[in-house]
């Protein structure tokens, strides 16, 4: 599905985008109507779009257990994230119970290298083979069970995105996880 | 060995250098906040600070991948380079204090370093130094001399009143203007960042790869502010900037000349007319008439009934090339068994036949014979650790010192090849 959407064109993208944002009106608006005749708002679709599209935009609790309660519309929010990914690392092939050092994706690799100075941290290196693509601003890791994590993204640098983290944080566990699908958008 | 701290200096406050660690090698360099995993905004700029073909301390020191931990955030800008790039040099001697570790010697600093070490002026020192009054002060209690390392443009526009206004604790620091990084690894008796290649036995046997600047005639420049400061209360004098004088008759060239031949010094006394008063002499009611009397390096000169002395000033000509030039100073009761010495200009960079010339305060009431020691040093070419020398001179001036150490120390700058000229001067009542 990834590739379907790297073989738009920019035309095609923004058209879908647009899409996205007209679906995403409606929803607000239906769940503004709903939410007038049972007084309280629903989590919707645009809530959804809202948390994959805006980089600094953490999970909310309302979402969060919507998508806990609501299976629709976690898989809404998988498909929208493997439509709209520009790179995207499935689950590893050989997943068994040994952790990952490192993640390979169409056109983009991550490594985990752990800080001489810091043994209790871990530097995320997202290194992408074409260094003019346009860079990723979110990283998104889904786990089977454990729900989805977004990370914000520092800018690219050379091609390289790199971030630091502690090696007990859940984004190292969950990308360490062979059973994780990662995201980068 | 003395292991020195490194503070970068920030608008909000210093920012020690806690640490610096080799990362492996295909890691981008990053800055961190006091050990958390949080690398600062301004990593980008240290890993193209650090990494070759951009950086330089990969060039110097022969590894691409750093982290740094700093106590404060430091937040944009680049003036954060020359501590960086001396809290390396000092790591590659294993001399970098590091968190929690004894200090003998603190850094201070601020400046933009370009490929050629050459240090670039930076925004904020006022504000720099200000917010780091706290810290200044607390290590003026230790005891814990510090250096204070600002571009010389910066340097050149500060207000030294603003800075004994301003400065509880700054007055206790020695403020050394740089023009190039050399200048302050000098003073702290490292060498300078080399090329280190697969071939390199060692990091200081080569020369600098693409070194381009021109090696000026300038070692260092350092001021004792606190000195410098205290001269303008307690002996009270003003510097007046370089003039160009007529040339004098010469015997040779500039190398031939030594001690009081290259720098021929005059004191330049004014009195009162007979019958009037200093007071008249002031206000313009009476001309002064004007003395003018050569010192001389071996012989004291004394200006007898100085206690009619409206006005003094010495007047120090340079008769050799363009030169650095630190004139020291003392003033005691003769005989006295202890010097407070002083700094009188610092680093002054002097051509050829120009002249730096001493307003010097007289005391109100002269009851007694004084003494005044002036010393003049005179950097002509940098390097061969003059600069490591003269601040041993400076250090051991801290405090009072005896004449026969005065003269002790200053023979051991001429051995390290520092040009120096002694003079004294006394005033009889």
């Amino acid at each position: 599905m990834t590739g379907t959407w790297k073989a738009f064109t920019q035309d095609r993208r923004a058209l879908a985008e647009q899409a996205f944002d007209a679906l995403s009106t409606l929803d607000e608006i239906t769940a503004a109507m709903r939410a007038r005749e049972t007084g309280e708002r629903q989590v919707g679709f645009g809530d959804v779009y809202a948390y994959v599209n805006e980089p600094g935009r953490p999970m909310s609790t309302r979402l969060r257990e919507a998508l806990e309660a609501d299976d629709r519309l976690r898989d809404d929010l998988l498909r929208l994230l493997a439509k709209t990914a520009g790179y995207r690392c499935p689950r590893s092939a050989a997943a068994g119970t040994k952790v990952l050092e490192s993640r390979h994706g169409q056109g983009f690799t991550i490594r985990l290298r752990p800080s001489r100075a810091e043994p209790s941290q871990v530097y995320v290196v997202i290194e992408l083979l074409d260094p003019a693509a346009e860079a990723p601003r979110s990283l998104f890791i889904a786990e089977q069970q454990d729900g989805l994590l977004k990370q914000a993204l520092p800018e690219a640098r050379g091609g390289t995105v790199q971030l630091l983290a502690e090696t007990e944080s859940d984004l190292i566990r969950a990308l360490r996880n062979p059973r994780s699908e990662v995201f980068l958008r | 060995m003395t292991s020195v701290r490194v503070y970068i200096a920030t608008t909000d406050g210093p920012a020690e250098v806690q640490r610096i660690t080799e990362e492996e090698p295909n890691v981008k360099s990053v800055i961190c906040l006091d050990g958390k995993a949080l690398a600062l905004p301004i990593s980008p700029d240290y890993e193209a600070f650090v990494r070759s073909p951009t950086g330089i301390l990969e060039r110097a020191y022969g590894h691409p991948a750093y982290r740094m931990d700093v106590s404060a955030a430091i937040s944009e800008g680049m003036s954060w380079q020359l501590g960086a790039l001396v809290a390396h040099a000092l790591l590659a001697v294993g001399r970098l204090a590091q968190k929690n570790e004894q200090a003998s010697q603190v850094v201070w600093l601020t400046g933009e370093v370009d490929r050629d070490l050459q240090i670039l002026p930076v925004e904020y020192v006022r504000e720099k130094i200000r917010h780091s009054g706290p810290l200044l002060a607390e290590l003026k209690a230790a005891k814990v001399p510090v250096i204070l390392g600002v571009p010389r443009r910066n340097h050149d526009e500060l207000d030294t009143g603003w800075l004994e206004r301003a400065g509880k604790g700054v007055e206790a620091c020695r403020i050394v203007p740089l023009d190039s990084a050399d200048q302050i690894l000098d003073l702290l008796g490292l060498a300078a960042p080399c090329a280190k290649g697969p071939q390199a036995a060692s990091a200081h046997a080569l020369p600098f790869v693409g070194q381009t600047r021109p090696m000026i005639g300038v070692l260092l420049g350092l001021v004792v502010m606190g000195a410098l400061l205290s001269a303008i209360a307690w002996w009270g004098y003003g510097l007046d900037p370089p003039v160009r004088g007529p040339p004098a008759g010469r015997a040779g060239g500039p190398g031939e000349r030594k001690g009081i031949n290259q720098f021929p010094v005059a004191a330049i006394e004014t009195w009162a007319p007979r019958g009037s008063t200093c007071a008249a002499v002031n206000f313009g009611t009476a001309e002064a008439e004007v003395t003018e009397t050569a010192l001389s390096e071996h012989t004291p000169i004394t200006t007898q009934g100085a206690e009619q002395l409206c006005g003094l000033r010495y007047r120090i000509s340079n008769r050799g090339g363009k030169a650095e030039i630190w004139i020291f100073g003392a003033r005691s009761a003769k005989g006295s068994s202890s010097l407070n010495t002083k700094i009188l200009a610092q680093a002054r960079l002097v051509d050829e036949d120009e002249s730096v010339v001493l307003d010097i305060r007289l005391p109100r009431r002269l009851q007694q014979p004084l003494l005044h020691r002036l010393a003049i040093v005179a950097v002509r070419s940098p390097g061969g650790g003059k600069g490591q020398r003269l601040n041993g001179f400076i250090t051991a001036l801290d405090g009072p010192v005896r004449p026969a150490e005065w003269d002790r120390l200053l023979a051991g700058l001429q051995e390290g090849s520092l040009d120096v000229v002694h003079l004294t001067h006394e005033l009889d009542p």
